[in-house]
């Protein structure tokens, strides 16, 4: 317990260290990044991602830590979960699945190709997340290097959100700067 | 800001060492349980006298992932493990080895799905494991289409190549199999339909040089597409290599390939 209250106020300044440090780097990693596609990404998920999303805001790990302390924005996670193959012998053992607390998890949201089901989930979801206030900042993020969060926030720029912000070097940046996570398990039509 | 920067960074790499601490736990962690699933109770024991793991820090492609692992010293090992610890099936495959399995580097590609450790252990001749472990940066490689069209993948599932090399000892002799089959986790969505491709990827692969056992390997969804296994053989004069393949749709493949003249 001891440990744990000591670790705390260090842990607020090894974070602003760290945030220093990822903001300095980011800009000079961008340099090479592919163009935005026409449309919704159909290629393999993880791969370099665009520097930019039309109709949204791109933001580092210290813009997201802030939006979070000042306005409690709607915070989508679009991870893929993983599926046991039926008959598989080798072992099942998925790792808890951590993100940023208070998102919401909506796995197979940002494939290159969604069902009407899907799409249904997402508009009602958002509705209710957003209090049916669409100036509520909206983040959307996956892992590192990951398609799927550019396709999702594109979705939800396109349902007519106008404060939507990417987040594209997702949970690995965000617990690599130390911050905190929580466990959850996955919702919407993508759910096994 | 230069100097900020600098001060930043002494203060980042104290945190680095002051959280290693809790990170490394949970790896510890996540790694007891892991094993327990695979191995069950047994002891498993330090194994950097006995084994070299190699393996990138970091890999772009998630789904690819060079891996290789070497015995080192002289105790005799049975068989070998890879273990992809925060894959959602963490076993890549148990080589069961044999007689015709010379002691180089043993090589393969892997999906990790996110950062985490890598083990590989072995199995002493009296029993015993051993493992040695590396940390790996990649992620989505479950989730990842595969490369190839899958109307081709079929059409070519099964398909083997056996690329060898002669050395300056004629009776080792370093082989990279190469199978074709797209290996399907049942992760990976058709980006044309969404739909997800039924699982379908190889249970086992049996290697023979001269009907000599070379190793029998146990595989799952976390071997990549393509499989490509590096070995080296014990040849003996006009010994053909057999290579036997099985899937999880009971699919069998098999190969002959003449010895090296």
């Amino acid at each position: 317990m001891k440990r744990k209250a000591a670790a705390t106020g260090t842990m607020a300044l090894c974070v602003s260290a760290l945030l220093l440090l990822a903001s300095a780097a980011t800009a000079s990693a961008q340099d090479d990044a592919p163009p935005e596609p026409e449309g919704y990404w159909q290629g393999a998920m993880n791969g370099r991602v665009p520097a930019t999303i039309s109709g949204g805001t791109v933001i580092v790990t210290k813009d997201l830590a802030e939006l979070i302390a000042t306005e409690k924005p709607v915070l989508v996670d679009v991870v893929p979960a993983p599926r046991r193959p039926p008959g598989q012998t080798t072992g099942w053992l998925p790792l808890p699945h951590h993100n940023i607390p208070g998102s919401v998890w909506i796995p197979g949201l940002g494939s290159g190709v969604i069902s009407t089901e899907m799409k249904d989930y997402a508009h009602r979801k958002l509705e209710e997340l957003t209090g049916h206030d669409n100036t509520k900042p909206i983040v959307v993020y996956c892992r590192d290097n990951c398609w799927a969060s550019w396709n999702a926030a594109k979705r939800v720029i396109v349902q007519g959100y106008p404060r939507v912000y990417w987040y594209p070097d997702g949970i690995e940046a965000w617990q690599d700067a130390g911050l905190s996570t929580k466990v959850v398990t996955p919702e919407g039509p993508g759910v096994e | 800001m230069k100097r900020l920067m600098i001060a930043s960074t002494l203060l980042a790499l104290t945190c680095v060492t002051a959280y290693a601490g809790d990170e490394n736990a949970d790896r510890d962690a996540r790694w007891r349980d892991v094993a327990t699933s695979i191995f069950g109770e047994r002891a498993i024991e330090d194994g950097s006298s006995m084994l070299k793991l190699t393996a990138p820090d970091s890999a772009m492609n998630a789904a690819l992932v060079p891996i290789s692992v070497e015995l080192t010293g002289d105790r005799p090992v049975v068989a070998v493990s890879v273990v992809i610890d925060n894959n959602p099936s963490p076993l890549v495959g148990t080589f069961h080895l044999g007689p015709a399995f010379a002691r180089q580097p043993l090589k393969m590609r892997v999906r990790i799905d996110e950062f985490t450790l890598v083990h590989a252990v072995a199995e002493a001749g009296d029993g015993k494991l051993y493992a040695v472990s590396r940390y790996v940066k990649a992620a989505g490689g479950c989730s990842a289409p595969d490369a190839v069209a899958s109307t081709d993948a079929l059409a070519r599932m099964g398909k083997m190549q056996l690329r060898r090399e002669r050395g300056l000892d004629a009776s080792l002799v370093p082989a990279q199999l190469l199978i074709s089959h797209p290996n399907y986790n049942g992760m990976q969505q058709d980006p044309k339909s969404g739909q997800y491709t039924p699982a379908r990827y190889l249970e086992k692969v049996s290697v023979t040089v001269g009907g000599v056992k070379a190793f029998d390997l146990e595989s799952g969804i976390s071997m990549s597409e393509d499989p490509s296994i590096s070995f080296t053989y014990h040849a003996k004069d006009g010994a053909a290599v057999e290579v036997k393949a099985t899937d999880s749709s009971s699919a069998t493949f098999s190969h002959h390939f003449d010895a090296l003249q």
